[in-house]
């Protein structure tokens, strides 16, 4: 039984060490960003220069709104709010997901070799 | 313990993860997406500790079926049977290799259900939610431990009962 307990707290560590280090390791590779990807349900929806200052109406779930190299969501129809919550990215791999909706919203660098996600 | 008896309580712990399900909707969001605290899971460990895997997935499946019926969407259908899935096929592996104790088996319950329902939205939605994986990883361990230590107390009450 004691052994049993200190395999649980292993497991924990491990599992939390792992996750941190991933993230750790993707904020290290993070770079500016240059493209928004907004995908509806796996498919590309639309494709937009980061530089731009638009607001991109998704299909009536959400808005997005780039503005000054930053990107963020407006009113959204979703029932928890979390992609508006999500608040405003601006880094190549950063990214807002909206689960009820279909969508995701993400940056990418035009450079594939400082992306992360690819 | 009798065939109707064993029936009898899968219905119960079918039930109580029902209930469940419902009290962590009216809680509030973690503010996470795809976060959850995994309440129902109570009852899917402790059928897995009293019974088999085969009763733990009746539970589980029974479950996920009435939220659906009742409140879900079939998107949301598809996250949960996914995250079912596989934190039921890790806490099943985990339990039998028996090396840990109720909490551990639920920590890789906790991180298998994340995971399985981040991999559901990757298929459907693509790789802008590979970024949330490490924070539902987090999340999903330290639910999963408090939820384990509450139905280790529980497993060790029933199989009291359950002898006498």
């Amino acid at each position: 039984m004691k052994h049993r307990f200190r395999n649980d707290i292993l497991l924990f560590a491990i599992i939390i060490a792992i996750a941190l280090l991933s993230i750790f390791v993707g904020n290290c590779r993070k770079a500016s960003g240059s493209t928004v990807l907004i995908a509806l349900n796996g498919s590309t929806y639309a494709e937009i220069p980061l530089s731009k200052n638009v607001e991109i109406d998704v299909d009536g779930i959400l808005t997005v709104i780039i503005e000054g190299g930053e990107v963020w969501v407006e009113d959204s129809t979703c029932p928890d709010g979390l992609c508006e919550g999500s608040g405003k990215i601006s880094r190549s791999g950063e990214s807002i997901v909206c689960l009820p909706g279909g969508v995701t919203v993400k940056i990418t660098s035009s450079d594939p070799e400082y992306d992360f996600i690819n | 313990m009798s065939k109707t008896r064993r029936i009898a309580l899968c219905g119960v712990l079918a039930g109580l993860g029902f209930g469940l399900s419902y009290l962590e909707m009216l809680l509030p969001s973690p503010g996470i997406v795809g976060a959850k605290l995994g309440l129902a899971n109570l009852a899917v460990l402790v059928a897995l500790y009293l019974f088999s895997w085969k009763e733990a997935a009746a539970v589980s499946g029974v479950r996920i079926i009435l939220s659906w019926l009742l409140f879900g969407s079939f998107t949301g259908l598809i996250y949960s049977l996914a995250g079912g899935f596989l934190s039921l096929l890790v806490m099943s592996l985990l339990k039998k290799i028996d090396r840990f104790s109720p909490v551990g088996v639920s920590i890789a319950g906790g991180v298998g259900h994340n995971l399985g329902q981040i991999l559901a939205a990757l298929l459907m939605l693509g790789s802008g939610v590979v970024g949330y994986i490490p924070t539902l990883i987090i999340f999903g361990a330290v639910t999963g431990a408090i939820i384990g230590i509450v139905a280790a107390i529980i497993i060790k009450a029933l199989r009291k009962v359950r002898r006498s």
